[in-house]
């Protein structure tokens, strides 16, 4: 087993921001203690990889869940790795160090499986950085080397595994945390049998959930279009049937560094019931599987003292929808009442019923509302079956400024399928009527705090939604659109922020990328491409070059419109909904774009 | 109200911990009180903040034995008592080493602590640098200004390991200047390459207030 040595470890640190990133050793760390006579050859060693920095990940739930449930097992012992800051990277590849874990500084290539969470196709160039500086050969093809370490992929980033399917042995499709326990039997069995790795991945290829990229081929048509795909065999989704069966992390990993989100986190319902044509978590998630809150109250009393943090969230895709949102709160707060405690519900959907939550749980600082209309006009928000209705809304914020809000945040979006020009100036209409309900409502003292944030995103249209079809805004286009809203917004009252449009659109590509797409993902990675998620580092340059250079057209998978006949790149998973369903939503869409002559 | 809510300890900071900031120390401080369900009082007025203060910060990658902090608590509790439970709480590289009840008024650690003392474990490689060392040091007048005492005494574990024991000014007292550390160990370490000798290692060691002309700590005075 080789570590990196403390004396090592001190000199790479040199010079580098936030050395406290990289030092483990945290509250709750949970890994084994490799040097207390650990029986090596009898633990399967897992790099829990999260493709960003330590703040970054450190606030994701999906990688405390798994560390947990491996760390749990005596013949398992799970490390975490996240991605270096530029300054430690140029350190360890100046002296020539390769990548190593957090807990035992345990070098990743001595693992014997590294399993990248994939939350976003951003990430996606940092995934191939960490494999390069652990000093593992990108392309599973050229990773043949006996007891070798194993490569796969999990997360919502990996629901369309094609672009990163020549880096990986296998993806996990779906819900994680009961295949993992399989995946481990095998994986001990590997490494105590010294068995090759296509038997590993042959144990594990009718698991549900797995997907081996080596076993399927694909057949192409000379515009790039999908021919075949061999086997005809699904994989299908894995789902955990029943949430109650994974009880929520009660004891994380408290980051010695603050996290970007610091707080205890309580999931309390995986799937949504609204199914908006563009959500992809809306069709991917699903079934809508809730937690019983009775449970979740105790658990997360347990959690608050475990951790000693004194904020709450409650997740899920829309809290408004799980049915005993009310008692949950209620029971919390009344449990809390004499502790400072602060609640917060990053998917509260705001209505008349809704705000009485969120006035229960902001008591005393009532920071700000946020609503998500997505378009501006009551026709695109039926195109998008997203159901918010302005005048409800307008009320809604009426109340709200009167009860002593004084901020208000927008969610929309452009470059939407069947959008126009109404649409656009729908936005700065919802957004002047704001500031029209809040000179009647707020009285003049206050008027001056009053605050509209505008959030405008891009479109980026997303494998398993009823738009997967859908073609995306040309650049130009998108920038013409957000110039209008920018020009025309009112200036007093309110601030604005919107995407890059060049991001949206290689987004839009990996998204929708098929396996041609990982060479230009492997391009992009040598030509520099890294933290793509952070706009200080993001160079839509490299992306262009790199597409460019691997003959892989950019617009196959963005500007053009897909045929409902097509053989879609992801058509081989089975995510529980069937493409039927999702061209009758489409039509839905049509018809509802032809009745009102778009 | 009683007045003797308050406690006074002195924790430590080492191994990898040393790379935490001043900042990042306090969060997982504050963090570990609320685990160890130690009730904090908080400061009265619109925006209350918990009564808690710390001495001053010490640099990144500076570990240490000896920071300081006065804490306010809702009711009264023994010092012991709050050591062991607040040890129960915290993570291996943090312990809180010392504890007192804080009777009656004590001035603020920020601004009673004047100096702070430093050890540096140095290899000297059999060679007997002891003079020449101090001599160069306080031939500096950048850094002897800042300097109340210098020493260099075995180590104890190898014959050619010295600690250099330094006690450094915090604060301004007559024609002294602030010692800075890391302008210090810079310094330090280009000397200790001019004579070939090795700076092992080095920890912040204690803090000192100045009471009726002698170096007391933090904890002695109250």
């Amino acid at each position: 087993m080789k570590i990196l040595e403390f004396n090592d470890f001190e000199k790479a640190l040199e010079g580098v921001q936030k050395p406290g990133r990289y030092i483990g050793k945290e509250f709750g760390t949970k890994s084994k203690n490799i040097s207390e006579g650990l029986d090596l050859n009898a633990t399967a060693l897992f790099a829990l990889a999260f493709p960003d920095v330590y703040e970054v990940g450190m606030s994701n739930l999906g990688i405390q869940i798994l560390y947990e449930i491996i760390n749990k097992r005596d013949d398992c012992s799970a490390e975490r790795v996240f991605t270096p800051w530029i300054d430690l990277e140029a350190n360890l590849r100046a002296n020539k160090i390769k990548l190593f874990s957090l807990e035992n500084r345990i070098f990743i290539d001595e693992f014997d499986i590294l399993g990248f969470s994939l939350q976003h196709e951003m990430q996606y160039s940092n995934v191939l950085n960490m494999m390069d500086m652990s000093g593992l050969k990108l392309r599973a093809k050229d990773r043949k080397d006996k007891q070798g370490t194993i490569i796969c992929a999990g997360g919502p980033a990996a629901i369309n595994p094609l672009p990163m399917a020549p880096f990986m042995d296998f993806f996990v499709i779906g819900d994680g945390e009961e295949v993992i326990l399989k995946i481990l039997d095998v994986l001990l069995k590997y490494k105590t049998e010294k068995r090759a790795k296509d038997w590993f991945l042959n144990e594990i290829k009718n698991f549900e959930g797995i997907f081996v990229p080596s076993d399927y081929k694909f057949y192409y048509h000379t515009d790039g279009t999908v021919k075949k795909i061999t086997p005809d065999a699904k994989v299908k989704k894995v789902t955990v049937k029943n949430l109650d069966n994974c009880r929520i992390v009660t004891n994380p990993v408290i980051a010695n560094i603050k996290p970007i989100h610091d707080r205890f986190v309580c999931e309390i319902m995986r799937g949504c019931f609204r199914g908006c044509r563009f959500c992809q978590a809306g069709f991917t998630y699903r079934p809508v599987r809730s937690r019983k809150a009775a449970g979740l109250v105790t658990e997360c009393m347990e959690g608050l003292q475990n951790s000693g943090y004194d904020e709450i969230s409650f997740l899920s895709l829309s809290s408004a929808d799980y049915g005993e949102l009310e008692f949950l709160i209620s029971s919390f707060l009344d449990l809390n009442k004499n502790k400072k405690i602060s609640v917060s519900l990053p998917s509260l959907r705001l209505d008349s019923f809704t705000l009485s939550i969120a006035e229960m749980i902001q008591s005393g600082r009532k920071t700000g509302l946020t609503f998500a209309p997505e378009a501006g006009t009551q026709v695109m928000r039926d195109i998008i079956n997203k159901n918010i209705n302005e005048e409800e809304m307008l009320e809604c914020i009426r109340i709200a400024f009167k009860k002593g809000w004084e901020k208000v945040k927008l969610y929309f979006m452009i470059g939407l399928p069947f959008e126009n020009n109404e649409d656009i100036e729908g936005i700065m209409d919802i957004v002047q009527k704001i500031i029209t309900v809040a000179k009647e409502a707020l009285p003049k003292n206050k008027l001056g705090r009053m605050n509209v944030n505008l959030s405008v995103n891009a479109f980026c249209p997303k494998p398993f939604t009823p738009f997967q079809w859908a073609p995306q805004n040309s650049v130009d286009m998108l920038n013409e659109k957000f110039s209008i809203i920018r020009n025309n917004l009112p200036k007093r009252f309110v601030t604005v922020s919107w995407s890059d449009p060049h991001r949206s659109r290689i987004e839009c590509a990996l998204a929708r990328g098929n396996m041609k797409v990982a060479d230009a993902i492997e391009e992009a990675f040598k030509n520099g491409a890294k933290f793509d998620n952070w706009s200080e580092f993001f160079k839509y340059e490299i992306w262009q070059n790199a597409f460019n250079h691997s003959g892989v057209d950019i617009n196959h998978f963005t500007e053009r419109a897909a045929s409902e006949d097509e053989i879609l790149p992801w058509d081989f998973i089975d995510i529980s909904v069937p493409k039927e369903v999702l061209i009758k939503e489409m039509d839905k869409t049509k018809r509802i774009a032809a009745q009102n002559d778009r | 109200m009683t007045d003797d809510t308050k406690i006074r300890f002195k924790f430590n900071k080492i191994n990898e911990y040393k790379y935490l900031s001043h900042l990042e120390i306090v969060r997982l401080v504050m963090m570990a009180v609320s685990r160890a369900e130690i009730n904090i009082r908080y400061s009265e007025g619109f925006s209350p903040n918990p009564k808690i203060n710390f001495s001053f910060p010490v640099p990144v990658g500076l570990a240490s034995i000896a920071e300081y902090s006065d804490i306010d608590l809702l009711e009264q509790m023994d010092a012991s008592k709050f050591k062991k439970t607040l040890n129960l709480a915290l993570a291996e590289n943090m312990r809180v080493t010392d504890a007192k009840n804080i009777l009656g008024k004590v001035p603020s650690l920020m601004g009673d602590i004047g100096f702070c003392s430093y050890v540096f474990a140095v290899n000297t490689k059999g060679k007997k640098y002891e003079s020449e060392i101090k001599n160069d040091i306080m031939s500096s007048l950048e850094l002897s200004g800042s300097i109340h005492s210098l020493e260099l005494v075995p180590n104890g574990t190898s014959g050619d390991i010295v600690n250099l024991n330094l006690i450094g000014y915090t604060k301004i007292y007559t024609n002294n200047k602030i010692f800075k550390f890391n302008d210090f160990l810079k310094y330090f370490k280009y000397l200790s390459n001019k004579m070939d000798i090795v700076v092992e290692d080095y920890f912040k060691k204690e803090s000192y207030i100045l009471k009726e002309g002698m170096l007391k700590t933090p904890l002695e005075i109250v």
